[in-house]
């Protein structure tokens, strides 16, 4: 029996759901970043986390990475721990382990240092983490307090509703843009015509577009502007305002 | 729940269906996060009003960010503000070899507005400013404007420029960016197509040397870009999208972990000294309406050895409000912590897209019942709380509607039995030693 397959069966895990699943992952993670990480200060995920500093954790936590990670994931260096390296540390860790675990003639009476609480592993007791284990938690659905969706609502109707109406240089673009592209010298025209510059034109445009299609009017391609195909979408659903 | 219109529907399905968070569409989908979003839209009315914000989003992969900062720059650019945004990655950071300088040409290329979310928008930022401009060298005449080329007319538009620069010429860098503007300014009138060509390439921090600037733009002092100075041209851009008729600028960088997976102590100390200028230019005052949000996991923060704790003057910034707790958070302070969705929130997610589902491709077999009893399962795993994340829960849930929407006859229970959520290698933080 590998180590752990007790600790997976006490929680009624497949132990080969454990191993390949990654569904011990989620608080072997937590574990890793935030207690190893905050105890140890070193940089796993690195592959190369210094023995000495493996050494220097409590003996419990110790015992919890040699056990669970390398177990867990795909081994040592993706557990960022270099087991190899500290055998001696690695020794002290398994036996742990077998107390933590139960399994391997450990003495469950012994309480691993530097781990939260008791031993974790008793059903009921929290995880290494020292917080509750969802396992048990039995989540229910209340509605939600409050809804962001009137939030955003909120915040998005301070936009017109609707696009009011189109100014005449941008509507002229428009008429225009039925026919096909068009160059930019002829929009600089159109724009001239209308006494503004063409950037300008076509932000009142596409602004417009935006509003009241979702989606700009045009783009700009090579040297012509050319109808976006969301416009020429919305334009073959009968929702151009000029057609 | 609110008609979503096909296209919406389509885009929000298909992204979530590739893992990435929709570009339109995000308040249908939206759940949750609702102190979080009153906070952001807060903290725009700062901006707005001529403050700064500097905000660094915490949160486990998967937990939302990227999607937060989509929601709030969706709501920005449909209030007037110009958004722009990039990936932090191994090529883009914030200072070091040309790579501030690439983040910063990124983010001037999809610079983007009401009329251009997509990015594109800095030649209708100049063209608006330039209308506007002229619109007050007309009224500095008072009476009717002059036909063709008059010299009153050239004189108004002169003095309007002068006073439309000047705030922007009192700011580090100002006069060269200034002189820039002007000459946009004065191209596009003409119709020089080389002249605007010329300047838009300076604003977008395209030319590499003063020498190359000053050829192709016939200037002096025109200083471009670098990696050291990308920064103080956003706080102009801000000043000009302001003057052009925006209500700021908000700039977004996501995959901020990558300025924590840097491997050398110095290139990462030199690139959190970048974000502790932009920190201290927004919290006091001296980036008027320009707003920088910043995602990352929170070891990217909290990392004594590595994270932004690591640099002390950043520390004493960004250290979490003592009074705070999780259940009496301060969301003003420069960290937003992103708690993972609440099973509720998570339930009604589901019911979202579910609903979304149904009404692009037509009436589902799957109940809201299922939908609780699928999460019931997933959230009863060990580690559900940290590993279960939307992004790949929703996936692999949209999956499921496709086959059962598609195969009406197979055993919905059974399929969905099948939506996992898995932890990808994603959650390591391996270093980039380039």
């Amino acid at each position: 029996m590998a180590l752990g397959e007790g600790w997976a069966a006490r929680r009624g895990l497949e132990w080969s759901a454990v191993l390949n699943d990654g569904v011990v992952r989620g608080p072997l993670h937590r574990f890793r970043w935030e207690v190893v990480g905050a105890a140890a200060g070193f940089s796993a995920g690195g592959g190369t986390a210094p023995p000495a500093d493996f050494e220097a954790l409590p003996l419990g936590l110790q015992a919890f990475l040699a056990w669970a990670i390398p177990a867990a994931l795909a081994g040592p260096s993706a557990a960022g721990v270099d087991l190899g390296r500290s055998r001696q540390a690695l020794a002290e860790a398994e036996r742990w382990a077998a107390d933590i675990t139960g399994e391997a003639g450990g003495t469950p009476a012994r309480s691993p240092r530097g781990v939260a609480g008791s031993p974790p592993d008793p059903a009921g007791a929290p995880l290494p983490s020292g917080r509750p284990d969802p396992a048990r938690a039995e989540p229910a659905f209340p509605p939600p307090a409050a809804d962001v969706a009137a939030v955003l609502a909120a915040a998005l109707g301070g936009a017109p509703a609707g696009a009011g109406p189109l100014a005449p240089g941008a509507a002229a673009v428009l008429r225009r843009l039925r026919s096909g592209p068009i160059p930019l010298p002829e929009l600089r025209a159109l724009a001239d015509a209308h006494g503004t510059l063409p950037g300008s034109l076509l932000d009142a445009l596409d602004t417009w577009a935006v509003r009241s299609t979702g989606s700009p009017a045009t783009r700009i391609e090579g040297n012509a502007v050319r109808p976006t195909a969301e416009y020429l979408a919305a334009a073959a659903r009968g929702e151009d305002p000029l057609a | 729940m609110p008609e979503v219109a096909p296209r919406d529907a389509q885009a929000i399905l298909q992204s979530l269906q590739a893992g990435v968070v929709p570009r339109t569409g995000l308040q249908h989908l939206a759940v949750g996060r609702v102190a979080e979003v009153r906070q952001a839209l807060a903290e725009l009315e700062v901006l707005r009003g001529g403050g700064g914000v500097f905000k660094v989003v915490a949160g486990d992969y998967g937990s939302g960010k990227t999607f937060f900062l989509a929601l709030v720059r969706q709501v920005a650019l449909t209030r007037g503000y110009l958004v722009t945004d990039a990936d932090l990655g191994p090529d883009l950071r914030l200072h070091g070899e040309g790579r501030g300088l690439a983040t910063f040409r990124q983010l001037m290329a999809r610079l983007g507005s009401e009329s251009r979310p997509d990015g594109g928008a800095l030649p209708l930022v100049l063209d608006r400013w330039a209308d506007r401009v002229r619109a007050g060298a007309r009224q500095r005449l008072g009476g009717p404007v002059p036909e063709g080329r008059s010299p009153a007319l050239a004189a108004a538009v002169d003095r309007e420029l002068r006073a439309r620069l000047q705030p922007i010429r009192d700011q580090p860098g100002g006069f060269g960016f200034a002189a820039v503007v002007r000459h946009y300014f004065e191209a596009a009138l003409a119709g020089d197509d080389v002249g605007t060509d010329a300047s838009l390439r300076y604003l977008r921090g395209e030319f590499r040397t003063a020498t190359e600037a000053r050829q192709h733009l016939r200037l002096n002092g025109t200083e471009p870009a670098t990696d050291a100075t990308w920064f103080s041209h956003l706080r102009l851009l801000a000043l000009l999208g302001v003057d052009a008729g925006y209500a700021g600028l908000l700039v977004m960088l996501d995959e901020g972990v990558n300025l924590y997976r840097i491997a050398q102590p110095e290139a990462r100390a030199a690139n959190y000294e970048v974000l502790l200028r932009l920190c201290n230019d927004a919290l006091q005052g001296r980036a008027p309406h320009l707003g920088f949000y910043l995602a990352g996991p929170p070891e990217m923060v909290s990392d004594p050895r590595r994270g932004l704790h690591s640099y002390p003057a950043l520390r004493s910034r960004l250290q979490a409000n003592p009074f705070a707790d999780a259940a009496h958070p301060d969301l003003a302070q420069p960290v937003l912590g992103l708690p993972p969705l609440s099973p509720d929130e998570l339930l009604a997610l589901l019911l979202k897209v579910k609903n979304l589902h149904a009404g692009f491709y037509g009436p589902s077999a799957v109940t809201e019942a299922d939908a609780a009893a699928l999460l019931r399962r997933l959230l009863a795993r060990p580690g559900a709380e940290r590993f279960l994340t939307v992004r790949e829960t929703l996936r692999s849930f949209i999956q499921a509607l496709n086959v059962l929407q598609q195969n009406p006859g197979l055993d919905r229970a059974a399929v969905l039995s099948g939506v996992e959520a898995e932890v990808t290698e994603e959650r390591f933080v391996p270093l980039d030693m380039s």
